[in-house]
């Protein structure tokens, strides 16, 4: 009732330590005091067999976190010690399940976010809508009676979409368990769509397109992850209904539409695609109105639920797909390739996670109430604004690597593209400075670069295994993944003007940092403008879906940049609630 | 706190209830208090004191280092008293409760199982 405890406010603790110890103990106490003072702790207890046991549980709670070990390792080990057997010189097994259980519960802390977890919540049902609203609408519109428009065979589709219907009957009817159940089986039966059969048999039956298959695994996928433990019946109503109105919506839309093509490389992706666009956009109408009625908490959730449901939603839509047989000419004469199909999604998978990065940012995860998230260690570095855009940086560079070696690889002559492509990235590299930190990023993702090179020209060439080189065309899909870095180099100079924006604290970018990130900007965004403008036309929804996207990460972040004051004092409050007085 | 307390959460509760204790102290008093039923390990028990701390029920009070051992001690706090209070009210209710109706049933059974028990 009277005074603040210790354990949050640092130096303040000696004063109310009870001497137990007899010797002033605290004064001596170096584990909050930096200078990375605990793991020097001499473990000078008695007889070298405890010390070499410390030292075995020392190396044991190596997989909790860092800061977590720099509060709590030496205690830990302390009780450890204090718990173990005499003469035991191993830690049992049951210590290792136990540490090992405990670190995992610790890490999963420091990133969970209630208002995703509500957000998921949330999206689940419409997820779980859109799924079977989705896959009848495919169903009707494509394979009436199994009557199916795709070439002259049918395709497998009906298979999946079955299996999707069912899992909408298990979600209205039955339990939690049983819907999962149901849901793994639709994703499991839809990935098996995946199989390359042709391959094998030249004559068997097509599957649906990557896109719509990849579509309805992450839509179950959302469904799955929030299902509720005991849904409501008007959410098991409310759930039912939506799939019929998706379904109906989707089929009116194709109706109306005047359509270029049938089969599933026709307009029905495009349809179904403008569908969760809609769904997304009304999402986002939802957080609005609930943010204007000032419930805050509720309205990060309805945009994480929206976020989430935009990215299946990235997947579906976009226009003017040709078979890449048709498709020649690769390189445009401004000198950079047609990026087609695998650009758009690439990029609004891209637009889409960085929105939630940015969202995140802007929410502490309840880890971070712990004293050990909001004090830095002593020996450790302060996260500074400009990180992200040197890890950008560092990314670009080993992508610049990357993409040579595949080049290389290709054994074709120097194209235009890939020069430029190489060049900016180096740009990017060189602009965000000191990349030596982050080497190892580097190094990782030149490694990527080539791994994700073997699916891609198998993928260039039908499935049919993995050619000896790398053809043009796959190269071309490989300069398509350079969208991933450049996008990260935007996201990181973005966060360095958001800093500069709302400037107050100390911790705001100097103008080397500005300039760096000015030039980031420049190089990045030319590249992704260059590669995506030109064919702008041929997005459809998903640039319907990439424009509601913005707009809401924009004016959360306007609003962020405005409220800052005020969230600040929020947390202010929150900690000072969260340090109640002892007895 | 309307959720009602898992058993090991209840227990470092009431072990902290009378005086402050460090890790292994919690653990010996929660071996005590469940007749030896409860042996926490020093993972578990962390685990469930940062959570506790996070809600606010308890608060670390001091420090001090025992044959070159760390010992932190922990303690109850206001809203940690008043949230065992309430898990000892509500589980008291239930107790009631269960043996009136338990009582109520021995003697129905009593009368109508008569017959048929003892066969040997």
């Amino acid at each position: 009732m009277t005074t603040n405890p210790p354990e949050r406010s640092g130096t303040g603790g000696t004063a109310h330590m009870p001497t137990r110890s007899g010797t002033g103990g605290t004064a001596h106490m170096p584990a909050r005091s930096g200078t990375g003072g605990t793991t020097h702790m001499p473990a000078r207890s008695g007889t070298s067999g405890t010390a070499r046991l410390a030292d075995r549980y020392r190396r044991l709670i190596a997989v909790y976190p860092t800061e977590y070990r720099r509060l709590r390792g030496e205690e830990l080990i302390g009780t450890l010690l204090d718990a173990a057997a005499p003469g035991q010189r191993f830690p049992s097994p049951a210590d290792v399940v136990d540490l090992t259980r405990g670190a995992l519960r610790v890490r999963a802390r420091g990133r969970y976010r209630p208002a995703l977890r509500d957000g998921a919540a949330w999206a689940s049902p419409v997820a779980m809508a859109l799924a079977a609203g989705l896959a009848v609408f495919f169903w009707i519109a494509i394979e009436p009676h199994g009557t199916p428009m795709v070439g002259s065979a049918p395709t497998l589709g009906p298979w999946c979409y079955v299996a999707w219907v069912l899992a909408l009957a298990g979600w209205v009817t039955e339990t939690r368990y049983v819907t999962r159940w149901l849901l793994a089986t639709a994703a499991a039966v839809t990935l098996l769509m995946l199989l390359p059969i042709g391959a094998v048999h030249p004559g068997a039956p097509h599957r649906p397109p990557l896109w719509t298959v990849l579509a309805l695994i992450l839509l179950g996928t959302l469904a799955g992850l929030g299902t509720p433990r005991e849904p409501s019946r008007r959410i098991r109503a409310g759930t039912a209904v939506g799939a019929m109105l998706v379904t109906g919506a989707a089929t009116l839309l194709y109706r109306v539409e005047p359509g270029y093509g049938s089969g599933y490389y026709g307009s029905v992706v495009t349809v179904a695609g403008t569908v969760v666009a809609i769904t997304v956009a009304l999402a986002f109408g939802a957080a609005a109105l609930r943010a204007r009625s000032r419930r805050r908490q509720d309205a990060r959730s309805a945009i994480w639920a929206a976020l989430l449901l935009a990215l299946p939603g990235g997947v579906l839509g976009p226009l003017g797909w040709q078979p890449p047989a048709r498709m020649p000419e690769w390189v445009t004469p401004a000198g950079l390739p047609h990026f087609g199909r695998l650009a758009e999604v690439v990029l609004s998978a891209c637009v889409i996670v960085g929105a939630m990065a940015w969202l995140a940012a802007g929410e502490p995860a309840t880890g971070a109430r712990q004293p050990a998230a909001r004090q830095p260690a002593a020996g450790k570095r302060r996260p500074e604004c400009g990180d992200p855009l040197r890890r950008a940086g560092a990314i670009a560079g080993g992508s610049a690597v990357g993409l040579g070696i595949c080049a290389t690889l290709s054994a074709t002559a120097v194209r235009t593209d890939i020069a430029v492509t190489v060049t900016l990235l180096v740009l990017v590299a060189l602009g965000a400075g000191r990349p030596a930190r982050y080497a190892r990023w580097a190094g990782a993702t030149a490694a990527c670069w080539v791994v994700v090179a073997v699916p891609v020209t198998s993928y260039a060439s039908g499935w049919a295994g993995v050619p000896a080189r790398v053809s043009p065309l796959a190269l071309t899909l490989v300069t398509t993944l350079a969208l991933v870095p450049f996008t990260l180099a935007i996201y990181g100079a973005a966060r360095v003007f958001a800093a500069a924006a709302t400037g107050a604290d100390a911790d705001g970018p100097d103008v080397g940092t500005l300039v760096r990130a000015t030039v980031v900007l420049g190089a990045a965004g030319s590249w992704v403008g260059l590669a995506t403008l030109p064919h702008l036309a041929d997005w459809g929804p998903v640039l319907l879906l990439l424009a509601i996207v913005a707009t809401a990460a924009a004016g959360r972040g306007i609003h962020r940049i405005i409220g800052r004051r005020r969230v600040a004092s929020h947390l202010a409050t929150g900690d000072a609630r969260s340090q109640p007085s002892p007895r | 706190m309307t959720v009602p307390l898992q058993e090991p959460t209840f227990l470092i509760l009431t072990a902290l209830a009378s005086s402050p204790r460090h890790g292994y102290g919690i653990v010996q008093e929660v071996a005590t208090l469940s007749d030896g039923r409860v042996r926490l390990r020093p993972g578990t028990l962390y685990g469930a004191l940062d959570r506790l701390a996070d809600q606010g029920l308890v608060a670390a009070t001091s420090e001090e280092i025992v044959d070159g051992r760390l010992r932190r001690y922990y303690t109850l706090t206001d809203d940690g008293v008043s949230a065992l209070q309430a898990e000892v009210t509500r589980l008291r209710h239930n107790a009631d409760a269960a043996a009136t109706r338990l009582g109520g049933r021995t003697g129905t059974e009593r009368g109508r199982g008569a017959p048929g028990t003892a066969p040997a």
